[in-house]
């Protein structure tokens, strides 16, 4: 707020503090409603016609007994901020596709208008594909989507800013209905497509005209040459990882997750969205990275499954479970300890192990380690086993 | 001894060294034919008494294939199997069996190349071994 300079306050009672124009107390109220911390004042309470805002609401943890389970606990994005080459964090100008596609979205911060930092539209854009994927350093696989949503993007530039887009990728993988299409609209729409993964992305400008842009360093390896391109803003086409926490729930629901993090199916084929554990049934980017339609088929498959036990109301069981022989048991409890289906109980009346066959998937494990062989499993019992090793060296 | 072919007992997992060993066969990759198989549901489930009765029996080694550690269909069958192996080497070994003789592997289902170089390697090593009787035995 503009004050009277100290000489003018000499010799008179008038006010030190001027006031604001109307343009300052807009600009004031304007950072007022922008800083984002909520002060509790009430008023949206009043505001909100449909009522939908309780400011008193608080977390509740709700406990449900069910029969099945569907795991979608989806993705997080690769973090490109070990990739120092890439300048992530360092230059303002460079945006995960996911901070770029909430520049481009109606309700982000500014409206949907594609605008750098400095308020600038840009005239070049930069989109670097496979950010942590197909990388023998970070990802080795193929995230799957980025090709397709980098295009959608690039698309949305051209579109919104007619700024020149320039694709750095390894390959372009455009399976499915319709996206091999898109590929060639949008390279019918003069988009650069880059062959060669980027080698870095610099704020050493070439020609002095730049000064202010980025320059993506890139071997073309289609043209065999490097190429030093100027933009203003750089994407960076970031990967798919398994979710954080992913790992506690595959224990808490007893399903495995392969080397990358992701959750194995049944089969890879066969069953793609059960898993050993009956009633557990996966949907999908925590199976594997996968675009939108691949997941809404997944997820209604997923749904499917689940209802087929709860409408049927009985379930089948493999024959091949674990019994115990309750005269030879001593109640050692090494079974109790081992069975990772946490099948096997003690029975204090008994004194025994009890193999409940509902949830035995008849590993065998507990009959191996039994110190007095009183668990068995059915089909692969130690004489049935014997028979065959004598029959097959006889 | 020229005319020495061991007899290798392998108890594989269904879920992955048994489906390797189907896909081996079936992809023609050239391997010894001196294994004989016993397919088990996991290689956790093989009781070491499994192994000594193989050998009592006339087997000159015996291989267990179970799926990669972490792949394990159950869980964590595998672990077990790679727990109890080194406690019956050491037992064989007192026995009087030659290292060479057991072995656990981790073969994935899409391991057929693996299994086929594994059944070779082994074959080879049992027949320079020579045969193993149950007389041996200490």
């Amino acid at each position: 707020m503009p004050t009277l300079t100290p000489e003018g306050r000499k010799g008179n009672f008038r006010e030190v503090e001027l006031g604001f124009t109307e343009e300052m107390a807009r600009e004031e109220g304007q950072r007022c409603l922008s800083c984002s911390i909520c002060c509790q004042c009430g008023e949206c309470i009043s505001k909100c016609g449909p009522k939908a805002i309780d400011l008193n609401d608080h977390e509740r943890i709700h406990e449900l007994d069910v029969g099945s389970i569907i795991v979608a606990t989806g993705f997080k994005i690769f973090d490109p901020t070990p990739l120092t080459h890439y300048g992530f964090g360092r230059y303002p100008e460079v945006y995960t596709s996911l901070q770029f596609e909430r520049l481009n979205n109606a309700t982000g911060p500014t409206e949907g208008k594609i605008r750098t930092k400095d308020g600038r539209v840009p005239e070049k854009v930069a989109i670097i594909h496979c950010v942590g994927s197909r990388d023998q350093s970070h990802n080795k696989y193929c995230s799957r989507v980025c090709c397709m949503y980098s295009m959608k993007l690039a698309h949305l530039v051209k579109e919104k800013v007619a700024a020149e887009v320039y694709e750095f990728y390894i390959d372009i993988r455009s399976p499915g209905k319709g996206y091999e299409e898109f590929y060639n609209r949008l390279q019918e729409e003069g988009t650069h497509f880059i062959r060669g993964k980027v080698a870095e992305v610099t704020d050493i400008v070439d020609d002095p005209a730049d000064r202010g842009r980025l320059t993506v360093v890139a071997e073309d390896t289609l043209a065999r040459k490097i190429r030093r391109i100027p933009v203003d803003m750089v994407v960076l086409s970031v990967g798919l990882k398994a979710a954080d926490g992913v790992e506690d729930v595959a224990r808490m629901v007893g399903i495995s997750q392969d080397a990358d993090g992701w959750i194995n199916e049944l089969h890879p084929k066969l069953g793609p969205l059960a898993t050993p554990s009956d009633g557990i049934f996966i949907a999908g980017c925590c199976q594997g990275p996968k675009d939108i339609p691949d997941s809404v088929a997944q997820a209604q498959g997923a749904a499917a499954l689940a209802l087929s036990l709860i409408s049927r109301g009985k379930i089948e069981i493999e024959p091949t479970v674990a019994v115990v022989n309750d005269r030879l048991c001593t109640g050692c409890k090494t079974c109790v300890e081992l069975c990772a289906y946490s099948a096997v109980s003690f029975v204090e009346e008994k004194k025994t192990a009890f193999v409940n066959d509902i949830l035995c998937k008849g590993c065998g494990t507990c009959a191996a380690a039994c110190p007095v062989a009183a668990i068995s499993v059915q089909h692969f019992t130690p004489d049935q086993i014997f028979a065959e090793i004598e029959g097959i060296l006889a | 001894m020229s005319d020495f072919e061991p007899k290798i007992i392998a108890f594989l997992c269904t879920w992955c060294a048994y489906v390797a060993a189907d896909t081996a066969g079936i992809a023609r990759y050239k391997q010894k034919p001196n294994v004989r198989v016993i397919r088990v549901l996991c290689s956790g489930m093989v009781d070491p008494s499994y192994v000594l009765k193989a050998f009592t029996t006339g087997a000159d080694a015996v291989l267990v294939g179970g799926c990669h550690p972490g792949d394990c269909h159950y869980i964590s069958g595998n672990f077990k199997a790679m727990r109890r192996a080194p406690l019956l080497n050491k037992l064989l070994e007192e026995m009087g069996v030659e290292s060479g003789r057991f072995r656990l592997e981790w073969i994935a289902a899409s391991d057929a190349p693996q299994y086929a170089e594994i059944i070779n390697q082994m074959s080879e090593e049992v027949r320079r071994l020579g045969p193993f009787s149950p007389s041996m035995i200490k």
